[in-house]
């Protein structure tokens, strides 16, 4: 019973999909003219100046985000190098603060 | 693409990345500066720059825990002179004699600190080897006492400068 309601339900679906299809041929060279549009859009990025082109690059999501990785981890990686500086200079700031009660000398 | 829509992305995705590469580089530079400096040692400095091993730094750590009481009490003596005057300054309205005669106990105050402090470091340099020695000993030179030169070094200039003009 249970199979035999399915497949009229998969038939309906078919019949359905079949009436809802858009009739009547599409205009003469609809693929060309779809094809062309596409091309000039193409050609009309290359020749563009490239800030134009690194617009188009930062609309796609994917290449954004690895932008901004690739940012973060290249501040990060400075950062650690600043950050070893900063520690010696903080090191060396305490040692001197507690040894020496005049500095800064008044 | 619009130009204008364009100039208007790649304006905020160099705002905003270089707006991330500074945050992502501080945030990381305080972190781990605040890890490195190791902040419960306080000769942390002096076993990295001066290359020292355990044996010295075991020498170097008994005379710094034995100068540290000294330094406290010469740190309790100049504060307790130094309030001492700013109340005598207060309390009579102008430079009083016993104003100046409490100036000079504190710059004599000072000079016996300044005495002990260049002590340790002279024995904390020869506690280093011979070369180290010689470059800790500047070095706290030139960071304790090279402030105070430099400004009096200024003030030379600018005296003698007026000098040359007359």
């Amino acid at each position: 019973m249970k199979g035999n309601h399915g497949r009229d339900d998969t038939a309906g679906l078919s019949e359905l999909l079949r009436s809802a299809r858009p009739e009547g041929p599409l205009p003469d060279g609809f693929g060309a003219s779809v094809w062309r549009r596409i091309e000039q859009s193409e050609e009309a990025t290359a020749s563009a100046p490239w800030w134009v082109r690194l617009a188009w690059m930062w609309v796609e999501p994917r290449r954004a985000f690895a932008t901004l990785a690739l940012v973060s981890l290249l501040g990060a990686a400075t950062g650690l190098v600043q950050g070893w500086q900063w520690s010696e200079r903080l090191a060396r700031d305490r040692y001197v603060t507690v040894v020496s009660p005049l500095s800064p000398w008044p | 693409m619009n130009t204008r829509i364009a100039a208007w992305i790649v304006t905020c995705a160099v705002v905003l990345s270089v707006g991330l590469f500074f945050l992502t580089a501080r945030w990381t530079a305080r972190l781990s500066a605040e890890r490195w400096s190791h902040p419960q040692e306080d000769l942390a400095w002096l076993r990295r720059e001066f290359r020292l091993g355990q044996e010295e730094m075991s020498r170097i750590r008994r005379l710094h825990e034995g100068y540290l009481p000294v330094c406290r009490e010469w740190c309790a003596r100049i504060a307790a002179k130094k309030a001492e005057l700013e109340s005598e300054l207060s309390r009579s309205g102008g430079f009083t004699p016993r104003a100046a005669e409490l100036v000079r106990e504190l710059a004599a105050l000072r000079a016996e600190c300044q005495v002990a402090m260049l002590r340790h470091f002279e024995e904390v340099s020869q506690a280093m080897p011979p070369d180290q020695g010689r470059r800790y000993f500047a070095e706290m030179l030139r960071l304790t006492l090279g402030t105070h030169e430099a400004t009096e070094r200024a003030m030379a200039l600018e005296s003698s400068g007026v000098h040359e003009h007359r």
